[in-house]
């Protein structure tokens, strides 16, 4: 690819990018790293099904086998249920891979983006329906 | 295509192209269906504010530009540090962290659904948000003198043609216009305007015309709401509790902001 080649590249990828919809989540941007998600495996040990926002709390083992306690928040659980959940899609005991958008302060929070539960299914956040 | 700006435009013109795909499937845009057309005079149904719907106007505000703010409003704006928008903060006091009623119109591009309910001399709005509801009376077009200040305020609506307008005046000055903190004063007067341009699409066009807080009424982008199929048509119960709202903020909030956590 030439030097021109280069550039029409680089600009294409930049409008790839740029129109890429920015979708609001509950104002969280400013507590959390919406452009960085991270993804751990971890057990569940609460499932807060409650207004405003449903949480989730669960341990995850670091590098060193330190367990740390996490807390994700998502949307409110009426959001959740027209999503696919329920308030028994968790429990304590549960292992899981959860996608977050972490804090920004570097605290083990987080908002959700996604759950994987051991038998492969995913809880997402997916609400509206396809019209 | 030996001419180099020709290869420049086509192979922009093939990012757009594969832009447009990616962002149609991101949207779930590819399964649109075509849907059966309006039933006359009728908004029946749970409807929700999609935020990531295609051509929905802006969420969180009426719309981009807001009218220039009188220094009344000025004075207040200044004061109000909003959780969305420009002037994001984590340290906000939106009013409804405290559990005040959302009111109107904020309700209205509230990414979270409501119902709407026609009875023969009332059309009722009930929202998932706060629990919240609001009558629209339709035997009447005058709004009773010296209303107490509402976060509703009183509605009267018609049918003109396919549109079905709603009129709203006696608010309080308590609750913040939208998300990002603009505030409006008890002289807001609030003109929406409905359209149903399919069975599953209810459109809204409003404006807001307050004079003491801005100096031109301030008219809406096209909010967009799309009928919720029967397996999702359900409002929760979303009352705003103290207890809870204190309960998440210790955990959630505080942290991020710096705060102790409980």
């Amino acid at each position: 690819m030439n030097h021109r080649g280069t550039i029409a590249f680089l600009l294409a990828l930049g409008i790839l990018l740029i129109s890429r919809p920015v979708v609001a989540h509950h104002g969280t941007s400013a507590f959390y790293e919406m452009n960085h998600p991270i993804t751990m495996k971890g057990t569940v040990t609460e499932f807060a099904w409650s207004n405003p926002h449903v949480q989730i709390f669960f341990d995850v083992k670091d590098d060193q086998g330190n367990v740390v306690r996490w807390g994700c928040e998502t949307l409110s659980p009426g959001r959740l249920a027209r999503s696919g959940w329920s308030k028994s899609a968790l429990k304590p005991g549960d292992q899981i891979t959860v996608t977050v958008s972490p804090s920004k302060r570097g605290l083990p929070l987080g908002a959700l983006r996604k759950i994987v539960l051991a038998n492969g299914k995913e809880l997402g956040l997916q609400e509206m329906p396809e019209y | 295509m030996r001419n180099p700006f020709t290869r420049l435009i086509a192979v922009l013109a093939g990012g757009l192209v594969l832009s447009s795909l990616a962002l149609a499937q991101q949207l779930g845009e590819t399964k649109t269906k075509a849907a059966p057309p309006a039933p006359s005079h009728d908004l029946t149904g749970i409807w929700e504010f999609f935020t990531q719907l295609p051509g929905q106007g802006i969420y969180a505000t009426p719309s981009k530009q807001a009218p220039p703010m009188t220094p009344w409003a000025q004075e207040r704006f200044a004061a109000m540090r909003p959780g969305y928008g420009p002037r994001i903060t984590t340290d906000s006091n939106d009013p409804i962290l405290r559990c005040d009623p959302v009111g109107i119109p904020r309700a209205l591009f509230y990414p979270q659904p409501f119902e709407i309910v026609p009875t023969p001399d009332r059309v009722f709005m009930f929202f998932e948000r706060d629990h919240l509801y609001r009558p629209i009376w339709l035997n009447r077009r005058d709004h009773p003198q010296d209303l107490s200040p509402m976060w509703v305020g009183d509605s009267v609506g018609w049918w003109e043609k396919d549109t079905f307008v709603v009129d709203t005046v006696g608010f309080n000055d308590r609750s913040w216009l939208d998300f990002y903190g603009y505030p409006h004063s008890e002289e807001m007067h609030l003109v929406e305007r409905y359209q149903r341009t399919d069975l599953n699409t209810l459109k809204l066009n409003f404006t807001v015309e307050d004079p003491k807080a801005f100096t031109k009424p301030w008219v809406s982008d096209t909010k967009i709401y799309k009928l919720l199929p029967k397996n999702k048509a359900f409002l929760e119960e979303l009352f705003c509790v103290p207890e809870e709202e204190e309960a998440f903020g210790n955990r959630f909030r505080k942290p991020g902001i710096g705060g102790e956590s409980k």
